[in-house]
């Protein structure tokens, strides 16, 4: 991180540029879509201290755990469905619209 | 929560990231549910200690002496004194440590279990607590002590979590 501070001329190949920043997309979409299942799950409207209590983040790990099982399960199955679709970023893509309801 | 790096960020943007992680993982540790009951029973020594030294200097205030006691010289009396309070004390400190592990132990465990928090938890830890140190005195003793614990703790939690 210390090197940051001085911006090198670097050539920078342009594809890697558009796959980092898709990577990123993919990774905040589903990061926005997991805080917001899990936020309307785990923790309730009225807040009486700053952090995070033990059953609060209990919660939070086992939404967590839960969302990204579920992403893998619905991963496999999407491979086998369709399999002229691209590998990892166009599945993971395809998975973030079927974000899960409220049970 | 609308920016998602949001929080913690404050304090922490001075140390290295393996600093991070390790205060991190300090803080973490603290919140585990045996350091709780390990410091909630040392609380509750401490606090059982204080009382039972509170308590056992009301026995030596009062008119009530041994005979044999007056006769010693006030050296002896006043050893003799220390020696019951330190015994009475440490006595009152184990009882009260006791309860402050169980109670905190069964409460974290119970909260971990649910991974919900409200005022459910400390009604069944009281119990189980109430139910445990009344078991030698059979059934009926039981289910008083839980009911009353379980009525105790709800009303302190419900006091100290009001808006």
């Amino acid at each position: 991180m210390s090197s940051w501070g001085s911006f090198s001329q670097t050539y920078v190949n342009p594809e890697h540029l558009k796959q980092a920043e898709q990577q990123v997309d993919v990774f905040m979409g589903m990061f926005n879509r997991i805080m917001n299942a899990c936020q309307d799950k785990c923790i309730p409207n009225h807040y009486h201290e700053p952090d995070l209590n033990k059953g609060e983040q209990k919660c939070i790990d086992r939404c967590v755990a839960k969302y990204m099982s579920i992403q893998t399960i619905m991963g496999e199955r999407m491979k086998h469905m369709s399999p002229l679709a691209e590998p990892t970023n166009n599945n993971n893509n395809n998975n973030d619209s079927f974000s899960p309801d409220s049970l | 929560m609308n920016s998602p790096l949001g929080g913690m960020g404050g304090q922490n943007k001075g140390m290295s990231p393996q600093e991070q992680q390790t205060v991190r993982m300090m803080q973490g540790a603290f919140e585990s549910c045996a350091v709780k009951t390990a410091m909630s029973g040392v609380a509750g020594f401490g606090m059982g200690a204080a009382f039972g030294l509170f308590m056992s200097s009301f026995e030596y205030a009062g008119p009530a002496m041994n005979e044999e006691l007056v006769k010693q010289t006030t050296k002896q009396q006043i050893k003799h004194a220390f020696k019951d309070m330190g015994t009475r004390s440490l006595s009152m400190a184990k009882n009260f440590g006791k309860v402050g592990m169980i109670y905190a132990g069964s409460e974290c465990c119970i909260e971990s279990y649910r991974a919900k928090n409200d005022l459910y938890n400390s009604v069944a830890a009281g119990a189980f607590t109430g139910g445990l140190l009344a078991a030698k005195a059979g059934p009926q003793a039981m289910l008083l002590g839980a009911g009353g614990f379980a009525a105790f703790s709800l009303a302190i939690d419900w006091y100290m979590h009001r808006d």
